[in-house]
């Protein structure tokens, strides 16, 4: 008999484990083999409730090397580390040493993540483990997060790279209007070279929140057509 | 002839009143005019209310029963109220309160736990619901905002060939997952419910707080769905 969920998940790249007492669904496939699904909450996670909330793109393919800044106690890092795959790579950066090691825990059953305990504001710091990456993800929920995207995509992200931030509204300015947060927070991008191509704000999971998805540098047009 | 008078008084010098002499300061300040109005009316307010009670006292029938008669009695032709025991000491109302409180407390943990437990599982994407979240396209170089994507998308969904599905079953567990929102809607409330009165509590609590030297004012009225704000003096603390 089938279960009454109505949820977001992700196939689970460890089966038989989970990272924060998530539940788990186990599926026989076509060919008879299980396959294991985590539910990913996004009553907890920006980025699943920007999924759920109809986003375009999150530039996350399997095999994708990813350049996750704010990871926490990686609770959305193992989902991200699902979305890539065996092939692809998560870079975790998480400044708190108690969520971070959490965040180690998560990366010890999980071969494509890797943890760094560093302030995401210095990425020199921690530019010899870091190789370049194909997409930045930040939820690091500071008044200079646009600062911080925009220095380690100058460090680490490809030309023609992509970027997805979460932007808290009371975070960066709690008193003015949520809208207007995120259009200056817009334009502080854009001044980076950073183009965004998408907003979405994330009501009904989280109140004042918004997910922004752009590019990085993207390769100039050809004139002639 | 009243009028007369007022004329005649007209090129009159105003006296204005004066202070208390100085050999005479012993007896205090010297009343004047208006004090003395003051005075007066004070005592002829008195005068007027024993006479009134006077009146009743004399006019009033011994005979007649009140209810009142039962909690209170007379004594040496003084009314008293008959003293009634304190079921309570203030400190076991304190003490009642505060496990009010607790009480309250556990069970809103309890549903702020079953909330969460119900939202892992329920993820609103197969509702709809009120709250729209708003998806802005930014235009890329002076092009024209691109919303093809989600429109593909839809069309795909519309076109893809869905496997063999039991429609039986698919029935049920959408009978279920239905009933299951019903209930979280019911928990959310409840939860509101509780934060609320776990709030009156606690300012009910804080107000009775003999510590309070100065009186907090209320900022604003408490009501069905909100607690009331107090504002407290800040006090200097050594």
């Amino acid at each position: 008999m089938g279960k009454p969920e109505d949820a977001l998940v992700t196939l689970n790249l460890v089966p038989g484990s989970e990272v924060y007492g998530e539940k788990r669904i186990s599926v026989e496939n076509d060919g008879g083999e299980k396959v294991e699904y985590r539910v990913w909450n996004p009553f907890r996670s920006k980025l699943a409730a920007a999924i759920l909330g109809g986003v375009d793109q999150i530039h996350m393919p399997p095999g994708s090397k990813v350049l996750y800044l704010g990871a926490a106690s990686g609770t959305t890092v193992s989902h991200v580390s699902d979305v890539v795959g065996p092939e692809g790579l998560v870079y975790a950066v998480e400044f708190s040493h108690r969520s971070g090691r959490d965040l180690i825990n998560v990366a010890k059953k999980r071969t494509n993540i890797i943890p760094i305990i560093e302030d995401a504001r210095h990425p020199h710091k921690y530019r010899m483990l870091v190789g370049i990456v194909d997409t930045i993800f930040a939820d690091v929920a500071q008044p200079d997060q646009a600062r911080i995207v925009a220095i380690n995509a100058h460090h680490f992200l490809k030309n023609g790279g992509h970027f997805v931030i979460s932007i808290k509204a009371s975070c960066i300015d709690s008193t003015a209007q949520p809208e207007a947060v995120f259009a200056s927070e817009v334009k502080k991008l854009q001044a980076d070279k950073l183009k965004p191509q998408e907003q979405i704000t994330l009501e009904p999971y989280e109140r004042d929140h918004a997910v922004v998805v752009g590019v990085y540098r993207p390769p100039p047009k050809q004139q002639a057509q | 002839m009243s009028v007369w008078k007022k004329t005649s008084k007209l090129n009159q010098k105003t006296h204005r009143e004066r202070h208390q002499p100085e050999d005479r300061k012993h007896l205090g300040l010297l009343e004047k005019h208006k004090d003395y109005v003051k005075r007066a009316t004070d005592y002829n307010e008195k005068k007027e209310t024993l006479r009134l009670l006077q009146k009743r006292a004399l006019n009033k029938n011994p005979d007649e029963f009140y209810y009142h008669m039962i909690n209170s009695k007379i004594d040496k032709g003084r009314h008293h109220e008959r003293e009634t025991e304190q079921e309570d000491t203030p400190e076991q109302i304190q003490l009642m309160r505060t496990q009010d409180l607790k009480y309250i407390n556990l069970k809103r943990t309890q549903e702020s736990k079953k909330i969460e437990r119900l939202q892992a599982q329920l993820h609103l994407s197969s509702v709809n619901h009120q709250v729209k979240n708003k998806h802005i396209y930014f235009p890329k170089n002076h092009e024209k905002v691109d919303q093809k994507n989600g429109a593909q998308d839809l069309e795909f969904l519309a076109n893809v060939e869905l496997p063999d599905v039991d429609v039986e079953a698919l029935k049920e567990v959408s009978k279920k997952r239905k009933h299951m929102y019903i209930e979280l809607g019911k928990r959310v409330k409840r939860e509101k419910e509780l934060s609320v009165i776990q709030q009156k509590i606690q300012i009910k609590k804080h107000l009775e707080n003999k510590k309070n030297t100065l009186k907090p004012t209320r900022v604003k009225k408490g009501y069905k769905d909100s607690a009331p704000v107090y504002k407290w003096k800040y006090e200097r603390k050594r």
